[in-house]
């Protein structure tokens, strides 16, 4: 039964191993770095940072540790981690490694090996171009809009070398719209269904890499305690997602199957507690 | 199981990888060649975006590479391209209107440029002060060996990476 359980995330983890069904990445890195700085723009736009240096200074340490152990270390410009002022418990992955996560994520972490499986699941989702290919989508949503028709002109207009000035501006036109509606998307429903699945098994190996050593199954217990704990459907529980006791429960069986090691540690653990002092008082 | 899927991620990646050595361009802003494989090794020298290096071998997701100045060391596989692919890349989603193919059009957005119409239109000047400084922060984020010295020394804290117990 519990090989049957895993069957769906290891065939998924299969797949993105030999990129079926996984688009080839189409974007530069210094325009999926573009794309990233616009969605979070957007993104800041509602929600504000978390306003302490200190406690942002410590996601990122943890965050750049889990970055440099996983299959993609370096986005164009690195990855950038920010803690978002916002009660619901939520994180998420921009284009090019801006990683945010709300204070309310936070509050529900335990240590540091869970903020470490929190923030590796979206370092997941940036190494397996999860951004750009909701960037993709909205593009096909936009071309089918109002607007989206002019796009298509102008695009056309450019595959035959229409005139360029017009058409690379019906195409900055529609980037406005393609990009609200990643961001609005990220923030509210997370990425596809098997996207979350593959984000988390990813993050279970990345986070037990011998250069790291963050305990695989912290990220279990973290999904378990949201489901728990959280009152509303959203983000990191949103609509698109699988019921967080899914995926714990197949995380779960997933680490035990490939034998991950790593182990919580009381250091980490006191660091961590200290570092986030400030959202308990 | 594992095995196969072991196997296929090994095919897929000779399939993709030309053959060592062969020249390749730096794709990041900026990269670290370090002494050894680990992430936090010595760093022997900075390179930036379109630096050209000739990759001499390949392990387990780092490239060793030979920069311009006959530095031999190791960068992130993900950081570097072969020179042909990455001149091809940027044809086809860049500068030349009538090569882009329509799947790449989009690309063409995503630009210096239209940061600044983006900016102005959506009246998003506070919001793109504030990345520009997460950017910035911590002030070593961007010093290749001040970045590797401050994670040194939080991994020993932590007991992690070869500080691990």
């Amino acid at each position: 039964m519990k090989a049957l359980a895993i069957l769906p995330l290891v065939l998924g983890l299969a797949a993105a191993a030999v990129g079926c069904g996984a688009p080839q990445a189409k974007l530069t890195e210094s325009q999926e770095y573009f794309a990233g700085r616009a969605v979070s723009a957007v993104i800041l736009q509602k929600y504000p940072v978390y306003d302490n240096p200190q406690l942002n200074e410590y996601v990122t340490k943890v965050g750049y540790t889990v970055a440099a152990a996983s299959d993609r270390p370096e986005t164009f410009n690195g990855y950038v981690f920010a803690v978002l002022d916002s009660e619901e418990p939520n994180a998420l992955a921009a284009p090019s490694g801006f990683v945010f996560l709300t204070t309310g994520l936070l509050r529900l972490c335990e240590n540091e090996d869970e903020l470490a499986g929190v923030l590796a699941h979206e370092i997941a989702h940036v190494n397996l171009k999860h951004p750009e290919l909701a960037l993709e989508k909205a593009r096909q949503t936009q071309m089918q809009t109002e607007a989206g028709v002019g796009l298509a002109t102008g695009i056309a207009g450019l595959a035959t070398g229409g005139r360029y000035d017009q058409e690379l501006d019906a195409l900055r036109k529609a980037f406005g719209p393609i990009i609200e509606n990643v961001a609005d998307g990220l923030f509210a429903k997370g990425y596809e269904r098997e996207q979350e699945f593959d984000a988390d098994g990813r993050a279970a190996e990345f986070v037990a890499r011998e250069d790291v050593g963050y305990n695989p199954m912290a990220l279990v217990d973290v999904l378990k305690r949201m489901a728990t704990a959280s009152k509303h459907v959203y983000g990191w529980l949103g609509s698109t997602h699988p019921s967080p006791f899914d995926r714990a429960a197949k995380l779960e069986a997933f680490v035990n199957w490939k034998g991950l090691k790593g182990q919580t540690d009381p250091a980490r653990t006191a660091r961590f507690q200290q570092e986030t002092r400030m959202l308990r008082r | 199981m594992e095995l196969l899927i072991a196997i296929a991620a090994l095919l897929r990646q000779e399939a993709d990888r030309p053959e060592t050595p062969f020249e390749a361009t730096v794709t990041v802003s900026e990269t670290q060649v370090r002494s050894t494989r680990r992430s936090m090794s010595d760093i022997l020298e900075t390179l930036k975006e379109k630096d050209k290096v000739t990759v001499i071998d390949i392990q387990d997701g780092k490239a060793r590479i030979r920069t311009a100045g006959g530095v031999v060391g190791w960068v992130n596989e993900t950081s570097v391209l072969e020179t042909g692919r990455y001149v091809a890349k940027e044809q086809a989603a860049g500068s030349n209107p009538a090569a882009g193919a329509e799947s790449h059009a989009y690309a063409k957005g995503f630009d210096p440029e239209t940061e600044t119409r983006f900016k102005t239109e959506k009246n998003l000047q506070a919001q793109y002060a504030i990345l520009d400084k997460l950017e910035a922060a911590p002030a070593y984020r961007r010093n290749g060996r001040q970045l590797t010295e401050q994670l040194r020394k939080f991994q020993k804290e932590g007991n992690l990476g070869e500080f691990r117990k």
